[in-house]
């Protein structure tokens, strides 16, 4: 009934779906580490400090609510007075797989154009759930108190609440809450796996020339992919990427010794990875 | 307060299909002022819009938790329970668990034969990032385009959140034609000693969960709140009632803007309509009957323009569900 696979392409396969997940994983935390190394505490306690005041205004306890009130804008002076230039301060991060594009380039072509058609006529909740099938990335999003605005909306509601305007000090508190601005990361995911089978294809250059040709070629699909996804489309490095790959693949069929110009291809890529994985604020109206 | 609350409204930022994973259910509300009514209505007209968007954002939510399945919820569960039993290497607790998960999603395979979709999770956001002014819209839009002939779809993504103003329902669904197979293929492999494969296999099916979405346009649930205010101030104060009147064309102008079902010939009739109504208003002629009608027509186009936005239907599935 269980009959096991030892087919060896198989085998190579399923190694190569495992290394794959193992390095996105990897990628993963990396992401959630540089995320939450950026997460300041002291935002964090303004925060917190917010929400203790609203809980007091609920309960009836004005003198409590201006205490807490009190306790974050100082928290928020501390930050203003140490980074006067910052207009955001990250309080939380969340990092996520989205993989939701199809492999199939006739089929991201064909959603593409469907974009373009449902975009052109103004039909922008449609474009919307078709832009978001061709999303392939580990997104970070980055949840940030905004300080240009956030200390004045605690100044208003300790404001409103000595004069007694206990629901109008909470909605500013709680609008204040709630207008938290997002920044974002994406890295997206082909171009990791490009990445990947560039550094597969370095590992067995020397002792497996088809496998390294098949790597390469996946690499250029890869590549390809994340160009179709408009992962910056229009950067010329693409061009230059697919050309050294083919260059190299050339080198292979002719036997020729290819550990350097892999690693420095490698370099490129990796290089290139984190360029394209810049951070995009979200911006504002 | 209202400085704060432009620049706020400027720059909201919600975020809602990440939190999808988490199952849990957010509702933050951002009320917004009709800009072309005089100060002294502001605030009642606030009040009352905000008790309009929180009592549609209920509506919503009710509607959506009456669609959720609790078999379905407790698959997955037990799906969960499973892969927290892998983790402490009691495999024999993970297969009882994947027993339990693959009975309760055979017998709704048996009960729904047609259904592919069940929803299990649902979450309700108030999402209004659009800007009033409609020469920002209209720049907006012009970007929107733009970017997608360039195919710069990130940018087009971002630009498009910028369009947003609804009430927006997500309902995670279990997709009953592949996740059974996924229970199985993890209880199989577990009996084969391949644990990660297993435990794999299963973390997959979790975070393959199908979300569907319906999208209450905001301007439309704002021309409601106008209307039906002016109708309470057409007698006693007529030149209010003309304002919301106008404020109400102005809505429904910012709905469509926006692209909320753009294309659809009721627009145009909604506006004749609710010019007509601000001549009679003027000429102090008697408009009860006329606004009746008016609001009878609107809430039809308003419940025809929220219907789910996928093809895949989980809210007109789980009605047909309900009929089986």
């Amino acid at each position: 009934m269980n009959a096991q696979t030892s087919n060896p392409q198989d085998n190579r396969d399923q190694q190569e779906d495992a290394r794959n997940q193992q390095e996105i994983d990897n990628e993963r935390q990396k992401a959630t580490d540089e995320a939450q190394r950026c997460v300041d505490q002291e935002a964090v306690s303004a925060l917190k400090e917010t929400r203790n005041a609203i809980n007091a205004i609920d309960q009836g306890n004005t003198q409590e609510a201006l205490q807490a009130l009190e306790r974050a804008t100082g928290k928020l002076e501390i930050l203003v007075a140490r980074y006067p230039e910052l207009g955001f301060v990250p309080v939380s991060a969340q990092v996520n797989i989205i993989d939701l594009a199809p492999d199939d380039s006739n089929e991201i072509e064909q959603i593409r154009n469907q974009i373009k058609s449902t975009v052109n006529e103004d039909d922008f909740r449609t474009a919307r759930q078709l832009l978001n099938s061709l999303v392939s990335e580990i997104r970070t999003t980055i949840f940030n108190l905004p300080l240009a605005t956030y200390p004045d909306a605690m100044k208003e509601a300790a404001r409103l609440l000595n004069e007694g305007k206990t629901d109008e000090a909470k909605t500013v508190l709680q609008l204040a809450l709630s207008t938290l601005v997002v920044t974002e990361v994406a890295r997206p995911l082909p171009l990791l796996r490009a990445d990947i089978d560039i550094m597969s294809a370095v590992a067995i250059a020397d002792s497996d020339r088809e496998g390294t040709l098949r790597l390469l070629e996946d690499a250029r699909n890869h590549l390809r992919l994340t160009q179709q996804l408009g992962y910056a489309k229009g950067d010329p490095e693409y061009a230059e990427l697919e050309q050294a790959i083919q260059d190299i693949e050339r080198q292979v069929r002719a036997n020729e010794r290819t550990a350097d110009p892999l690693s420095r291809l490698l370099e490129k890529f990796s290089s290139f990875f984190k360029r394209i994985s810049g951070t995009a604020p979200a911006q504002p109206a | 307060m209202n400085q704060y609350h432009r620049f706020f409204r400027r720059l909201q930022v919600l975020f809602v299909g990440i939190l999808f994973s988490s199952l849990l259910f957010i509702a933050p509300v951002h009320a917004v002022g009709s800009a072309a009514v005089s100060p002294e209505r502001l605030n009642q007209l606030d009040t009352s819009l905000q008790q309009e968007i929180e009592k549609e954002r209920q509506q919503a939510t009710a509607e959506a938790e009456s669609k959720l399945d609790r078999e379905a919820i407790a698959a997955i569960e037990e799906t969960k329970k499973a892969i927290a039993a892998i983790e402490r290497g009691k495999t024999q607790e993970a297969i009882a668990a994947l027993e339990r998960a693959t009975g309760k999603i055979d017998i709704l395979v048996a009960q729904y034969p047609k259904l592919a979709l069940i929803p299990v999770a649902a979450q309700v956001a108030i999402i209004d990032f659009a800007p009033q002014d409609f020469n920002l819209v209209e720049r907006i839009r012009n970007q929107v385009k733009g970017v997608a002939i360039a195919e710069d779809f990130p940018a087009a993504r971002e630009l498009l959140n910028n369009l947003i103003s609804e009430i927006r329902t997500a309902i995670v669904n279990l997709p009953l034609e592949r996740y059974p197979d996924a229970t199985k293929q993890a209880a199989r492999l577990l009996n084969e000693g391949k644990i990660d494969e297993a435990k794999g296999v299963l973390q997959l099916a979790l975070s393959t969960l199908v979300v569907t979405e319906q999208a209450r346009p905001l301007p439309l649930v704002k021309a409601h709140t106008d209307l039906v205010t002016a109708v309470t101030l057409a007698e006693k104060d007529r030149d209010a009632a003309q304002r919301l009147l106008e404020d109400a064309r102005a809505q429904l102008k910012l709905a469509q803007e926006l692209g909320y079902a753009r294309g659809d010939r009721e627009y145009a009739a909604f506006d004749k309509a609710i010019k007509n109504l601000e001549r009679q208003v003027k000429a102090r002629e008697n408009t009860a009957g006329a606004f009746a009608k008016l609001q009878e027509q609107f809430s039809s186009f308003f419940n025809r323009v929220s219907e789910v936005v996928k093809p895949g239907d989980s809210s007109n599935r789980a009605e047909a569900r309900r009929r089986d």
